[in-house]
């Protein structure tokens, strides 16, 4: 039986957003009896075992001594029954700065004490240590697992993420200065799209690459009144974002989405599991009739 | 039709006695193979089972494959029922592995995460042409069944034999290849009143 908790880390391929998740290889078995999972590569914990899960969850010592206990995901429950799990496994718990605070199932197992006995019957042969019975599930629910030192979850970076002090895009427009009626006003940003974050979280060095995933441009006019684009736009004559306006004055500006990977002490990179919005600063810009007038220019 | 006869038999982990009964599908048939297979000298039975027997047995709604039923012996709410439940349960896992099929499982398992797990792993492997080489469990040792209300926790040592996935040209996709000598696991079984059967609730090997 292991002293220390054991943190199985495995990647989770797709989105919440996609519905289905289906996790990666390293935690599938495909036999009727698995091997202890061991410590892998990745981005998120789904298990927790050890001496350290009976101290955080057992109700009573002797709990703690007549069982093994064991955290899991529930995300993991259900791929293996089902083969995926849903966006129904993914429950927020409130983060709180400093602590790590997952949604996990807590199961128990009985043990063969170290005298022999144990809360159920031994078959011939056991001895302590060995595991008895089949794992239950007790409870669910938030749980904090700093005391295991667990590596920041998704949702705790997550947390981090929101709070970074992203860049704000600034609006560029053409023509500089007053736009013209039946002249479309082209919208681009120079500003950078990208930024890369290092954050400590409880010790570990969690490395934040974020970028921006889309673009909205609020035009100001009524009629029209946001354009959004996947890329930042091009200056003429390589526009590709760009709208008409009738006479008048406009205050137009940019919000962009932010999307971000997240690696821990450098492992494989995982999707932060959300997205954060900046405002950029507002333009304001008259857009005036122009009317043909004729003149002589030999007057 | 099962295709488990293209395969090699399986030691099964169910007494024969017991394996035998639940292959009977008939009073008459049950006389033929127990009178044939009596070594001593004895008188053979001239009369039928009882009418009243035979209904008894009938009477039960059959539960398991059609063609490997739960036998009458692990279909009794006490300790002795539990214990023939758990050797028909080695004995499924084996058959179905071989097959590779995994509704029967989740069939007398619908609430038992790693029945419903290693079922999705059979159907997955016949799903992609693959099959299950070894693998066969057999049961060292059973502890006294443990009672909590209508369910029962029964833990036992079991022998895991080598086992690799194999594609359909033979090649190996996945193997344990040495064996499990003895495998400290356990079964949680429930009593189902309107089945008049135990339902498999927690199942782990290891």
């Amino acid at each position: 039986m292991k002293q220390a908790a054991i943190r199985v880390l495995v990647a989770i391929l797709g989105t919440v957003a996609t519905g289905l998740l289906t996790a990666a290889p390293v935690m599938a078995c495909e036999f009727d009896d698995c091997p202890s999972p061991g410590l892998e590569d990745g981005a998120t914990t789904v298990e927790y075992s050890g001496t350290d899960v009976a101290s955080l969850v057992a109700g009573t010592p002797a709990e703690a001594a007549d069982y093994v206990w064991r955290l899991r995901d529930l995300c993991v429950l259900s791929d293996e029954r089902e083969g995926a799990c849903s966006s129904q496994d993914f429950r927020p718990c409130p983060q709180v700065p400093d602590r790590a605070i997952e949604y996990l199932a807590v199961q128990q197992r009985p043990v063969v004490r170290p005298d022999g006995t144990a809360v159920i019957d031994v078959p011939p042969g056991f001895g302590p240590g060995d595991l008895l019975g089949t794992w239950e599930t007790v409870r669910q629910g938030c749980i904090d697992i700093t005391a295991l030192n667990p590596p920041p979850s998704p949702a705790e970076v997550f947390s981090y993420f929101e709070r970074l002090p992203l860049p704000t895009l600034t609006t560029q427009h053409q023509p500089p200065g007053d736009g013209l009626s039946g002249l479309p006003v082209i919208f681009y940003t120079d500003s950078p799209t990208t930024q890369t974050f290092t954050v400590d979280i409880r010790g570990f060095t969690v490395v934040i690459n974020a970028a921006v995933e889309s673009y909205t441009w609020h035009t100001g006019d009524p009629s029209t009144p946001e354009i959004t684009s996947t890329d930042p736009g091009r200056p003429y004559p390589d526009q590709t974002v760009e709208h008409g306006y009738r006479s008048g004055t406009y205050t137009a500006n940019l919000t962009v989405t932010w999307g971000a990977t997240f690696t821990v002490n450098g492992s494989a990179p995982a999707d932060v599991p959300g997205t954060t919005t900046t405002d950029g600063a507002p333009v304001t810009f008259d857009v005036l009739q122009a009317r043909p007038v004729l003149t002589n220019p030999y007057d | 039709m099962s295709t488990v006869p293209v395969r090699p038999r399986l030691a099964p982990a169910y007494p024969p006695a017991v394996r035998d009964l639940r292959r009977s599908v008939a009073g008459l048939a049950l006389v033929t193979v127990l009178v044939g297979g009596c070594s001593e000298k004895q008188e053979a039975n001239a009369t039928l089972p009882s009418t009243s027997a035979t209904e008894t047995t009938e009477a039960l709604p059959e539960v398991g494959p059609a063609d490997f039923p739960v036998p009458d012996e692990a279909r009794t709410k006490d300790a002795a029922g539990a214990e023939a439940f758990l050797h028909y349960w080695i004995d499924l896992l084996n058959r179905q592995r071989a097959i590779p099929a995994g509704q029967p499982l989740r069939d007398l398992g619908p609430d038992c995460q790693n029945c419903l797990r290693i079922a999705e792993n059979y159907d997955e492997a016949a799903a992609a042409g693959n099959r299950y080489e070894g693998g066969e469990l057999t049961i060292n040792a059973v502890a006294e069944p443990t009672f909590d209300g209508d369910k029962v926790i029964v833990s036992f040592g079991a022998r895991r034999e080598p086992v690799a996935i194999v594609d359909g040209n033979g090649a190996t996709i996945d193997a344990q290849p040495d064996v499990a000598p003895n495998l400290a696991s356990g079964i949680t079984l429930a009593w189902s009143p309107e089945d008049q059967a135990w339902v498999v609730t927690g199942f782990d090997l290891g």
